[in-house]
């Protein structure tokens, strides 16, 4: 059996600077894995290339075997990959309602200019009942009908992860979705993000900082550093692995 | 698709309203016929604009127009005019009155135009002097006099534009395109032989440059001159001719003529200045005291033509005289504009007299359709109003006002005592030179 | 020079003679661009601004110059100290503390819209304040009279240098050098470019951001005053469109140093002059290609270039390292409007528009019936701005030519007896058609090289198409006619009031469909970014494209609507490139998404410089009829002058658009919902019980 996500020797090098080198990666169905490094180590250049905004300048990307490398962002995400954003990207002027709307509707194709002319704009039961499922889910019922702009950063986060789940991807990125939160915000996400593991229907990478949080919730780790894959394995061995923590965990963390 | 579709089912329903001009426009019918007239009584007359003490004109000019344009001035020629009449009585018992002076601003000639109507409730309109006249086809439709200065092509009538009601200061016709001898034949006269033509690439400019092709298509040959050189390519606004200049020098071009704006032509004559291109320029819209003051230097010895007489002809026809001595009463300085309003105000007046005491818009219109010389006491060539909406004057005989500019003075040439104007004549022999009053 | 006389034994050589010939002769006025564009670009690197003020700017000083110089006589150098030193560093001072300290933090369009309203305001302002008569012949920046009163033989060779060349050849060669220098050496100079790209690095690190950034403001407004004073002497009369023409003309040259680079600016300027000189050499005159390529280069070289220029195309990148960590901007208010608050909206507009229908019928007369109607139409043209600008994010400044392009098709049409509404809907459908072709590339550009596309290809319609007598129809404008429905007739103004306020109101509903339902919402998605909008399925370059593309259609439906209520399609008269700036600037200033600001400023467009008009008449007809009055009294009457009017109106509009970086969503939004907050708060206040269900957006809103 294939994997869901195939990704072989990655390669992008931006004015002369190698951003990445010959990084490969393969996420299962269901599995949620992990990615860390220090800063600049090109965690987020990978997820730019495997999600489409930026184009690899080597390498093959597949999901479920069929080779995605060409597809346009949008085009991937209509497959099934979603991903937040490290630097939080809500859309401005919108309630969380609308968030999970507008990506429902544009990943469904069910929205349009025709749609908006004839006076149907408004959400239809079925749609309704989508979002409300996954607001049940991430715990942002309450908070629906509020413009996501005046949420804290760490309901903001989950605004972008319930967005990104109203895809049903089958495969979500996860840019540092604890970065900036406290701890009970930490320990929120981590809840949200087992009960849609519990799901089964998504499998996550995960890239992350925060070390406890990669234990608990990653099965497998990638390491990245300085562009470059130094590690790969079971969470417990790679955080035991003195590279690694030379390379990361020594700086302090 | 969707206006394919659309059309199929309104084609039946909906039409177009051209608005053509409604029969028998305000004509006093019933004044008309029972009244018995004697000049200096006052008739009921049943016009808009006109009471039994006041005849209210009004008009539209370019005065503060972002684009440009500054032909306030015409107003004063009109107003100097209607002072003189009204000192001696007015016309037909009531006084002349220039009741409105509208602005058309940036985009606003037809609402300025449609208001003289609407609210000012003027009998004629006069004088017009705007950038663009889009307010024309109103005036046109609703057939109202109207009197001014003829540089936008609204003033022409032409094939299913009726414009016979429009007057300009000196004809009506206009024809950018068309040759005429009158170019080959100055450069005979200034023994020139090889003539250099630039344009903008705009329409009007275009067909300028088109016409004066055609001018020595049909008479270079025989005035022994040709057209060596056009560029009629050139952006509008600021260029660098510096390439024309030195082609026109490698061509030995010894006569240029432009179709372009005051810039356009400074920038060519400080190019040719520069270059040391030697050559007689003909200058079509260069009759501006202040353009001689500021820039006369660079075109010595070229030449300007009008179609009135200079201010500075030494025997100054009665018209010309009468209007410098008025503007001088006024404390206006004479230009052009105010030339040209003076011109629309005097035909206006001409007019109304001849319409008799129980005139009207319709009866002024044709009464001076039918003026066959009017000169405006000689300060312009005569123009005969039976044909001058949708012809030249003549098709052998162009006449015009020439000057050279000598020292940054408009100097006339070709002008004898008495007949001020010059005229080109084509005969089977070739190009003849005629005088005229 | 010294290339001149280097290349002079080589002229004979025929074609390769001629080709260096050209070439020379290219370079004084490539150096004209090159100033202009290293302005543009020294004012974009050092502000973030793309400063189409500059022109105006530069149109202050030269003014200032002439009237110092030639009318009050000064000597050239305490004239030009005051001009350029004074005036240009007053202003740039003001620009700063007044104007642009306070957007700092603002999009790149936002700067924009901003010298918009500068570019429409300040040349007005120039004439009010010195007078709106004709400025002939502008003095050089030289002891002579006229720029030609001196000339420089090169070296015994057919080339001729005047004053005014010398004098901008040196200043281009010093300025580009200098700013070289002051940015590669100095420590001001990397400042000046920090301070756009990251203020919070550069305060993190002790510098005054405000102090460098006034700095910056001052040198490219001294740089805007010594080009307008040099520059002056091309023309023989010192107007402001001028400079705005020729300035436009250098955009092409700063795009080629990718707007921040002032050696790329002044090779594209130069290269621009070169290739100008060449084609007029070699190119045949009376060809077509000629015709159209030659008054045509710069918008087509600015085309060209930023369709295939990558860097171009990837300059979306953030290069704020601090980005990140900047807090996202404040998001609007949401408007809380309960239930009965939205009915009492609706029927305030209903009482609104009954009101002005029973006005416009029975009250005013038929000049203001016909200046309104004029302005209902226009107002179909502005809700095109709006659905185009404000609801998909496009800053396009080329709506005028899209209902150019319908008013033309709309008159081809009824040429051929069409039916004047279906050729208005067939006119839409052209301007449509232009409009997917042009925004197929157009739109994948960044913000505001988008913007300048636009405004290439709005110049290019200007100087070249509109001149193609199959476009314009030559001459004389193509006459349109007035519909008749089922045998009534539109003829009158009050009737085509009527059809125009109906036209409008059908495209307004659509409009606010759009802005409201999904597609609002994706383009609103897209707007903040389209990473995020495309990490969730949305095709960012689609639905902007077709928002473009409809934007273009009501753009060209408004122009047929305009050009059968005026019975003509004029391109001068309705729909010039000035005209249309002026119609931007009105409607973002009003409320770039709203539908009431489109008609508000649509009608505002004719109605107000008619308003002043008569506000500046009255006085001098007090004078007229009262001429007993008390002097003191006719003194202070005496002092208004109905010329003022069009300069009054001008510099409102343009200071309007200045209120955009406070309230992006424009005055009359800002103002109807502060209105209705207040209005909300006031009533709730007395009706403490009263619960509001608060369904802001309609998206969700139950049924």
């Amino acid at each position: 059996m294939t994997a869901l996500l195939e990704a072989v020797g990655i390669t992008k090098v931006y004015d002369g600077m190698a951003a990445l080198t010959d990084v490969s990666i393969e996420v299962d169905t269901a599995e949620l894995v992990a990615l860390i490094g220090p800063n600049g180590a090109g965690k987020t250049t990978l997820f730019d290339c495997l999600s489409g905004v930026q184009r690899a300048d080597a390498g093959i990307v597949r999901l479920e075997g069929r080779e995605i490398e060409g597809l346009a962002p949008h085009e991937r995400a209509r497959m099934g990959i979603a991903r937040t954003f490290q630097r939080i990207e809500l859309f401005t002027g919108m309630t969380v309602r609308d968030h999970l709307l507008v990506a429902d509707r544009a990943v469904r194709r069910s929205g349009g200019l025709l749609r908006d002319l004839t006076g149907r704009a408004k959400p239809d039961a079925g749609e309704r009942e989508r979002c409300d499922e996954v607001l049940e889910l991430v715990g942002l019922a309450d908070d629906a009908d509020r413009p996501a702009h005046a949420l804290s950063l760490g309901r903001g986060r989950v605004v972008e992860l319930a967005r990104a789940l109203m895809c049903r991807p089958r495969l979500l990125f996860l840019d540092e979705p604890s970065s900036g939160l406290d701890r009970t915000e930490t320990a929120e996400m981590a809840g949200v993000l087992e009960r849609v593991m519990e799901q089964g229907a998504t499998a996550i990478l995960l890239c992350e900082h925060d070390v406890p949080f990669v234990e608990r919730l990653a099965s497998r780790t990638y390491v990245l550093d300085c562009g470059r894959r130094i590690a790969a394995g079971p969470t417990r061995d790679v955080l035991a692995d003195p590279d690694v923590r030379a390379a990361y965990l020594g700086q302090g963390v | 698709m969707l206006a394919v579709a659309l059309g199929a089912t309104t084609v039946t329903a909906c039409g177009n309203d051209w608005g053509t001009a409604p029969e028998d426009q305000g004509s006093p019918t019933t004044a008309d016929s029972n009244t018995a007239t004697t000049s200096g009584e006052v008739v009921a007359v049943d016009a808009p604009g006109v009471t039994d003490t006041e005849i209210r004109v009004g008009g539209v000019a370019s005065v503060t127009n972002p684009l440009g344009g500054h032909y306030g001035d015409s107003f004063d020629g009109v107003q100097a005019y209607f002072d003189m009449v009204n000192a001696e009585g007015g016309v037909h018992g009531r006084k002349l009155v220039l009741a409105a002076k509208r602005d058309d601003k940036l985009a606003s000639n037809k609402a300025e135009v449609d208001a003289l109507l609407s609210v000012d409730k003027v009998f004629a309109v006069l004088p017009v002097a705007t950038l663009l006249f889009t307010g024309a086809d109103r005036l046109v439709r609703d057939q109202v006099p109207t009197f001014g200065w003829t540089i936008n092509p609204e003033w022409e009538a032409k094939d299913g534009y009726p414009a016979y009601n429009m007057f300009g200061q000196s004809g009506s016709f206009l024809c950018f395109d068309c040759g005429t001898p009158t170019l080959p034949w100055l450069m005979e006269q200034a023994g020139a032989k090889r003539a250099g033509v630039l344009a903008y690439a705009v329409p009007q400019s275009a067909d300028c440059a088109d016409g004066v092709r055609a001018s020595f298509d049909e008479y270079g040959k025989s005035t022994g001159t040709e057209l060596v050189f056009v560029d009629k390519s050139l952006s509008y606004g600021p260029s660098d001719l510096s390439v024309q200049v030195s082609k026109m020098k490698d061509a030995k071009v010894d006569f240029v003529t432009t179709c372009m704006d005051t810039n356009g032509v400074v920038t060519l004559a400080k190019e040719m200045k520069k270059q040391g291109l030697d050559a007689v320029q003909s200058l079509p819209n260069a009759y501006d005291h202040q353009f001689l003051e500021e820039f006369g230097d660079l075109f010595e010895g070229s030449y300007v033509r009008t179609d009135f007489a200079q201010f500075e002809v030494e025997d100054k026809p009665e018209g010309l005289q009468l209007y410098l001595d008025k503007m001088e009463e006024a404390g206006k300085e004479p230009s052009e504009n105010s030339m040209a309003g003076w011109l629309n105000a005097e035909l206006f007046v001409e007019g109304l007299k001849a319409a008799g005491p129980d005139f009207s818009r319709a009866k002024l219109i044709d009464a001076i359709n039918e003026m066959t010389d009017f000169n405006a006491g000689g300060a312009i060539d005569p123009v005969d109003w039976t044909k001058a909406h949708d012809q030249r004057k003549s098709d052998t005989r162009f006449c015009q006002f020439l000057s050279r500019i000598e020292d940054s003075t408009f100097v006339p040439v070709f002008s004898k005592p008495g007949k001020p104007f010059v005229c080109a004549v084509v005969t089977p022999d070739g190009v003849k030179t005629e005088y005229s009053a | 020079m010294t290339a001149a006389a280097a290349v002079q034994p080589v002229l004979a050589a025929g074609a390769v003679g001629d080709f260096f010939e050209y070439a020379v002769r290219g370079i004084p006025f490539g150096c004209v661009y090159a100033l202009l564009a290293v302005g543009l670009v020294l004012n974009y690197k050092t502000s973030g601004v793309f400063n189409l003020a500059f022109a105006a700017q530069a149109y202050a000083s030269a003014a200032v110059f002439y009237v110092v110089r030639k009318e009050h006589e000064w000597a050239l150098v305490p004239a030009a100290l005051l001009s350029i030193v004074v005036v240009g560093a007053a202003l740039g001072f003001l620009l700063d503390y007044a104007l642009y300290r306070h957007q700092r933090t603002a999009s790149p369009l936002a700067k924009l819209v901003t010298s918009l309203g500068l570019l429409v305001a300040m040349p007005e302002m120039v004439k009010l304040a010195l007078g709106p008569g004709v400025k002939a012949n502008p003095p050089p920046l030289w002891t002579v009279r006229r720029t030609d009163d001196f000339l420089w033989r090169v070296g015994g060779s057919r080339f001729v240098l005047d004053a005014g060349q010398i004098a901008t050849v040196l200043a281009t060669v010093f300025v580009v050098i200098g700013l070289t220098l002051l940015f590669r050496r100095t420590a001001l100079g990397l400042q000046m470019r920090a301070v756009v790209e990251s203020p919070r690095l550069l305060r993190l690190q002790g510098v005054d951001t405000d102090r460098v950034a006034v700095v910056s403001w001052i040198l490219s407004s001294m740089l805007a005053a010594l080009v307008g004073v040099l520059l002056a002497p091309l023309f023989a009369q010192l107007t402001s469109l001028d400079f705005f023409t020729l300035l436009v003309a250098a955009i092409a040259a700063c795009v080629v140093g990718n707007l921040t680079s002032i050696s790329g600016a002044f090779l594209g300027g130069l290269a621009l002059g070169i290739l100008q000189a060449e084609l007029a050499g070699f190119l045949p005159t009376d060809s077509v290609v000629a015709n159209g390529l030659r008054p045509s280069l710069p918008f087509v070289v600015l085309f060209a270039l930023l369709l295939i220029r990558q860097s171009v195309r990837s300059a979306r990148t953030v290069t704020d390292p601090l980005a990140g960590v900047d807090p996202p901007p404040d998001p609007p208010p949401a408007d809380i409007r309960p239930a009965w608050m939205t009915t009492a909206t609706r029927a305030f507009a209903v009482v609104v528009i009954v009101a002005g229908f029973a006005l416009c019928a029975w009250v005013f007369d038929d000049y203001w019936v016909g200046l309104i109607a004029a302005g209902v139409c226009l107002a179909v043209v502005m809700l095109s701005i709006v659905l185009t600008t404000g609801v998909g994010g496009t800053i396009s400044l080329c709506q005028c030519t899209f209902a150019a392009i319908g008013a033309l098709a709309t008159a081809q049409l009824t040429q051929h007896d069409v039916p004047v509404l279906v050729a208005m809907v067939g006119g839409a459908a052209v301007a449509a058609a232009v409009g997917a072709v042009l925004g197929f590339p157009v739109i994948r550009l960044p913000g505001i090289y988008a913007a300048l596309a636009t405004l290439a290809f709005a110049l290019f319609f200007e100087g070249v198409l509109i001149n193609l007598s199959w476009v314009s129809g030559g001459d004389t404008p193509l006459r349109v006619p007035r519909p008749t429905v089922l045998g009534t007739s539109f003829l009158a103004d009050r009737p085509f009031l009527v059809l125009a306020a109906a036209v409008f109101a059908v495209a307004g509903v659509a409009v606010i469909a759009l802005r409201e339902g999904t597609t609002g919402r994706f383009l609103d998605a897209v707007r903040t970014s389209d990473t995020a909008a495309s990490s969730v399925g949305i095709n960012p370059a689609r639905t902007r494209l077709v928002v473009f593309v409809l934007g273009a259609g009501l753009a060209g439906l408004g122009g047929g609507l305009v050009a059968s209520f005026s019975g003509q399609a004029n391109y001068s008269q309705s729909f010039t490139f000035f005209i249309g700036l002026v119609w931007l600037v009105l409607v973002i200033t009003a409320g770039s998404r709203s539908v009431q600001a489109a008609i508000i400023s649509g009608i505002s467009f004719f109605v107000f410089p008619a308003l002043l008009d008569r506000l500046f008449t009255w006085p001098v007809n007090f004078v007229d009829t009262n001429p007993g009055a008390p002097p003191w009294l006719l003194d202070i009457m005496g002092f208004f002058k109905p010329e003022w009017a069009q300069g009054v109106a001008f510099v409102l509009f343009g200071l309007g658009a200045l209120t955009y970086a406070k309230h992006p969503e424009g005055i009359i939004a800002a103002q109807t919902s502060a209105s209705i907050r207040r209005t909300v708060r006031f009533v709730e206040r007395r009706r403490p019980a009263a619960t509001s269900p608060s369904n802001g957006l309609d998206l969700e809103a139950p049924a």
